[in-house]
Parts: C-alpha cells; sequence; structure tokens
C-alpha cells in the first residue's frame, strides 16, 4: 500500500515539477510517464464512488449542523412558549372551547412554516385544514382561508386556490412578538367570520407535536353562545357597553390564541426539523459506510487484476 | 408478544403520570396490544401496557361541545388522529359546592412574554378599569374588565407587601371561587420605569395632537390620543 502511495506521490511530484520547468518538461523520465497512465487508468472506476463519498459526506455534516441549530432553538423557543400559554387559558376558560360553533361564514388559519427540512408537520396542518373544510361545509355555509407560512400556501393552493384570502408569510423571521399577532389578527378580522379554527401543531415534547384545532367565536357568536346558556352571563360588565366590550374581547381573544398557535408551531418546527436532521445524518452515515465498502472493494480488485497481469507476464517471459 | 385482547377494547395511554405516549393509537389500532419495553430503562416513553387500570391523570378530560365536530370529521379522517382541542390541555376546575369565602385571592397576572404571578395568594389588588380604578378582594362578584392604561397594585399582604405594576391594557377576569386573572398586552413595574422618557414622551404626543387637531387622518388622530393616554397615565402613575 505505502510502496504504491509513494509511486503515486513520486509521479506526481515529477508532473508538478514539469509544470514548474517547461523547459524540463519535455526530459520527464519514462516511468513517471508510465505511472500516470496506470494511476489514471486505476482511478477510473473508483473516481465515481469517491465523488459521491465527498458529497455524501458532506450532506453529513450540513444535516448535522442544521440538527444542533434546531436543537439549540428549540431550547429557547420551549421556554417562550411554555410562558406564552398563560395569556391564552383565561380566555379559553372564561369564553369556552367550543369547536361545535356553527356560523355562516367559517375562516380557517393554518399555520406552517416557512422554511422546510422540517419532516412532516406542514403537510399534517394542511390535511387536518382540508378535513375541516370539507367536515364543516354545507349550505349557505362559506369558508375561507388565511394561510400563515409558505409551506401551508404552496401546498394549500393546489386544490383550495380559490378559497384563499390572503397569506402571511415570514412570521418568525425576527421573532414573534404580540404586536405581530394583533396585527395579523386585524387582517383575519377583516374577513367579517363568524367562527375562526386555528390549525397548529402544539408542542408536548421534543417527539410530540400534537395538530390541535382552537376555535375564536365572532362577537355576534360570542352573543348568541352566551345567550344559549354560556359562562358568560353570570359575569358582571365592567366596561364600555356590553356590545364593544364583547368586540374587544373577541379580538383580544383572536390575538392571544394566534399568539399562542404561532409560539407553539415554531417550537414544534424546531422540534421536528431537529428530529428529521437526526435521520438525515444517520442515512448519510449509513450510505457512507456502504460506499466505502464499495470503493474498497472496486480499488482491491483493480490491484488484483493489475498483479494478476504482471505477474502472467512475468511469467510469460521467463518461461 | 402477547398480542392483545379485541380489537373493541379501549385503547389506553400510557400508564406513567406525565409520560407522553406517541404511537399509542396508530400501533394500537394496527398491532392490537404490545409491550415494546420498560420505559425507565429506555429513557422515554414509548410503552404500550396492556390495559390495566388507568393512573387517573392519563385520561384526557371530555372536551364538551365537540362532538358534533367530531362526528362531522370522522367522515374525512382517513389514518389521521382525531385533532386535539386547547380545553383537552387545561386542567379542569374542580366545582366546590357551597364554598365560603375564602381568606386569600388566587392571583394569576400574565402577559403574553411570561407569567408575572400565577396562583400567588394575594389580599387586594386594585385594577384600572375604563370604567374607574376598583379593587378585589375575595368575594367580589365575577366581573369581566377592561382595563385602560393604568397602574394595577398587588397586595399580597394589605398594605404591607405592595408591588405595583404599569400596565397597557387588556382584560380582568374574577370568577365566582375568587380567581383572579389579569391579562395585560405589557406590564412593567414601576420602578423600571424612567420618568425623563415620560416627560418627554408627553410633550411629544401632546405636542403631536395639538398639531394634528382638524387636519390628518383619523388612524393618525387615534394614535396621538393614544400616545397621550398612555403618558398620561404614566406621569400621574409616577407622581410627576
Amino acid at each position: 500500500m505505502l510502496r504504491r502511495a509513494g509511486h503515486s506521490l513520486g509521479s506526481r511530484l515529477c508532473q508538478r515539477q514539469g509544470q514548474l520547468e517547461p523547459a524540463v518538461q519535455g526530459l520527464k523520465p519514462s516511468f513517471a510517464v508510465a505511472e500516470e497512465a496506470v494511476e489514471g487508468a486505476r482511478d477510473a472506476s473508483t473516481l465515481l464512488v469517491k465523488q459521491r463519498m465527498k458529497s455524501v459526506a458532506n450532506i453529513g455534516k450540513i444535516t448535522k449542523a442544521m440538527k444542533m441549530v434546531a436543537a439549540s432553538k428549540m431550547r429557547s423557543a420551549q421556554v417562550n412558549t411554555m410562558n406564552s400559554r398563560g395569556i391564552a387559558e383565561p380566555l379559553l376558560k372564561l369564553l369556552g372551547d367550543l369547536p361545535d360553533a356553527q356560523g355562516k361564514k367559517n375562516v380557517y388559519v393554518p399555520i406552517t412554516s416557512d422554511k422546510g427540512l422540517c419532516g412532516g408537520i406542514n403537510t399534517t396542518v394542511c390535511k387536518y385544514t382540508r378535513a375541516s373544510i370539507k367536515a364543516e361545509d354545507g349550505e349557505d355555509k362559506e369558508h375561507s382561508i388565511v394561510v400563515l407560512g409558505e409551506k401551508g400556501r404552496s401546498q394549500l393552493q393546489r386544490d383550495l386556490r380559490a378559497s384563499i384570502h390572503s397569506t402571511v408569510a415570514d412570521t418568525g423571521k425576527v421573532r414573534v412578538t404580540f404586536a405581530q399577532a394583533a396585527a395579523i389578527a386585524d387582517g383575519i378580522n377583516t374577513t367579517e367570520f363568524d367562527v375562526a379554527r386555528l390549525i397548529f401543531n402544539r408542542f408536548h415534547s421534543a417527539i410530540s407535536y400534537k395538530p390541535t384545532i382552537a376555535t375564536v367565536l365572532s362577537p355576534d357568536s360570542l352573543e348568541k353562545e352566551a345567550e344559549a346558556g354560556g359562562l358568560l352571563d353570570q359575569y358582571e360588565i365592567e366596561g364600555p357597553d356590553r356590545a364593544e366590550l364583547l368586540q374587544n374581547l373577541s379580538e383580544f381573544n383572536l390575538a392571544s390564541t394566534l399568539y399562542n398557535a404561532l409560539m407553539e408551531n415554531n417550537c414544534s418546527e424546531q422540534a421536528s426539523r431537529m428530529a428529521a436532521m437526526e435521520s438525515s445524518t444517520k442515512n448519510a452515515e449509513e450510505m457512507l459506510g456502504k460506499l466505502t465498502l464499495t470503493y474498497n472493494r472496486t480499488r482491491q480488485a483493480t490491484i488484483t487484476t493489475e498483479l494478476i497481469e504482471i505477474i502472467s507476464g512475468a511469467t510469460a517471459l521467463a518461461g | 408478544m402477547p398480542r392483545g385482547g379485541s380489537p373493541q377494547r379501549e385503547l389506553q395511554h400510557c400508564c406513567l403520570p406525565g409520560a407522553e405516549c406517541q404511537r399509542t393509537e396508530q400501533e394500537g389500532r394496527a398491532r392490537g396490544f404490545k409491550i415494546t419495553g420498560d420505559p425507565r430503562k429506555l429513557g422515554f416513553a414509548q410503552c404500550h401496557r396492556t390495559p390495566g387500570p388507568l393512573h387517573p391523570s392519563a385520561l384526557p378530560p371530555p372536551v364538551p361541545n365537540s362532538q358534533e365536530f367530531l362526528s362531522k370529521f370522522a367522515a374525512f379522517q382517513g389514518t389521521m388522529n382525531e385533532p386535539e382541542f386547547p380545553s383537552n390541555f387545561v386542567k379542569p376546575v374542580e366545582k366546590v359546592e357551597n364554598a365560603s369565602v375564602p381568606d386569600k385571592l388566587k392571583f394569576n397576572f400574565y402577559i403574553p412574554s411570561a407569567a408575572i404571578n400565577q396562583g400567588s395568594s394575594v389580599d387586594l389588588v386594585l385594577l384600572p378599569a375604563t370604567t374607574g380604578d376598583f379593587g378585589v378582594m375575595p368575594g367580589h362578584v365575577p366581573t369581566v374588565a377592561e382595563l385602560r392604561p393604568g397602574v394595577v397594585s398587588v397586595h399580597n399582604e394589605l398594605d404591607k407587601d405592595v408591588t405595583k405594576y404599569f400596565v397597557s391594557g387588556g382584560f380582568a377576569f374574577i370568577h365566582a371561587d375568587s380567581t383572579t386573572d389579569v391579562c395585560a398586552v405589557e406590564a412593567v413595574p414601576l420602578s423600571d420605569i424612567d420618568s425623563d422618557a415620560v416627560r418627554a414622551g408627553l410633550a411629544e404626543y401632546t405636542g403631536k395632537l395639538a398639531s394634528l387637531q382638524g387636519k390628518g387622518d383619523d388612524y393618525e388622530l387615534a394614535a396621538a390620543q393614544a400616545g397621550v393616554e398612555v403618558y398620561s397615565a404614566l406621569n400621574s402613575a409616577l407622581g410627576l
């Protein structure tokens, strides 16, 4: 092995020297030329495999780095997500979670990511959105979709393009803030919905994120539910008149639920990306192992063939 | 591997409290029950036990008002699991019959980025509602109040241990069992506010409002008015 390496090094050195001193080029020793020819012939069969190995190794490095980045982002996102659950909960307890609520105008808000390579979470959200739309579809009911995230848009526009009211992208680019959620909520309010359904992945742990549907009602629907015996009737209203308070309450509810949903989905995205990149890295390592075996096998076969040729040639000359 | 019983048996979650079983329903539906390993040894919660007495915390509390939706959803569900609802994860409040007025108020104070108080026992909370300031003590009538920019005073002990926060607005809910939830968009302790910045801000927005009188579109006018309101409230909160 080492001798062969020495030979190839020798031939390469000769070649380089030849390049540096053009005057000497024509006087290259003949054995070096022969060496190069043999080297080239040997390399050709293993070259492709070697290139493949290099690219697979690079892929493994990249996915490993992406995994570590996603893991660190997930850690900080987890803290923020747990903190964001506080503001949505009292409203949920007061106004109730009413997935059965019926309304004429239904708006669906699937929350997805902008970047890919994050596993199946975006497809999951889109599947649940499609199923919910079909489930709640009926006569004299309208539905529209406000998509958050590029990945959701590209998936939903294939069959639901007519229903998409608007898309919001780059939500997590700098940082998710309540002001951002409030601005998006304002945009959703322009659809003048009766019932809004937010579909997102709720973060449970690094391996578990469950698709969740949060229902937010418009002030009129809230009033209807309250009259039907909801909790709201038992409370004294301290504020502007009931209609205005219900309106503010409904808008605040949408904004805080949306803020919580954005944080949860962001955290789930990072966790899912971490898992996806982990399996990618493992696959790349596995593939690299297999390719190395193939490479070595090919290389050894070529050497053996060479040796056989040399020996049989020598035997023929001798005998 | 012992195969589970009849497919009609209830599929159940992992019995370990607080554990998340990832593939309970899918695996269960496809293959019946299977013991895949001791989760303590595996280091993560992936275990399917044959149904036994359930740990009470493993049962999801039933969500009222979702049966119709789920039944409609089932038609298009395919291989998906049932969707979760946010109220699945909220601990149900135990209804106490004929409870007397408790000594202390259970106080929750939330802002989007944190929970400033969670389940703290306090004597009194002063809230700045749009209709005027009012105080909440145990036994207060159930109320929904909209808050204006102002000071929320939390008296952990009446007049002895007082923490004051400036809130930019939000809502307060006082429930029948003397639990008070305050949801604010922004809340800062008064000690963190810079009086110079407040004076400068008030002057700026008063000037803006004066220059916009009569002209300027509604949005700018409203923004200037909101600015004046918040800074005046800050001003009076700091006692300037």
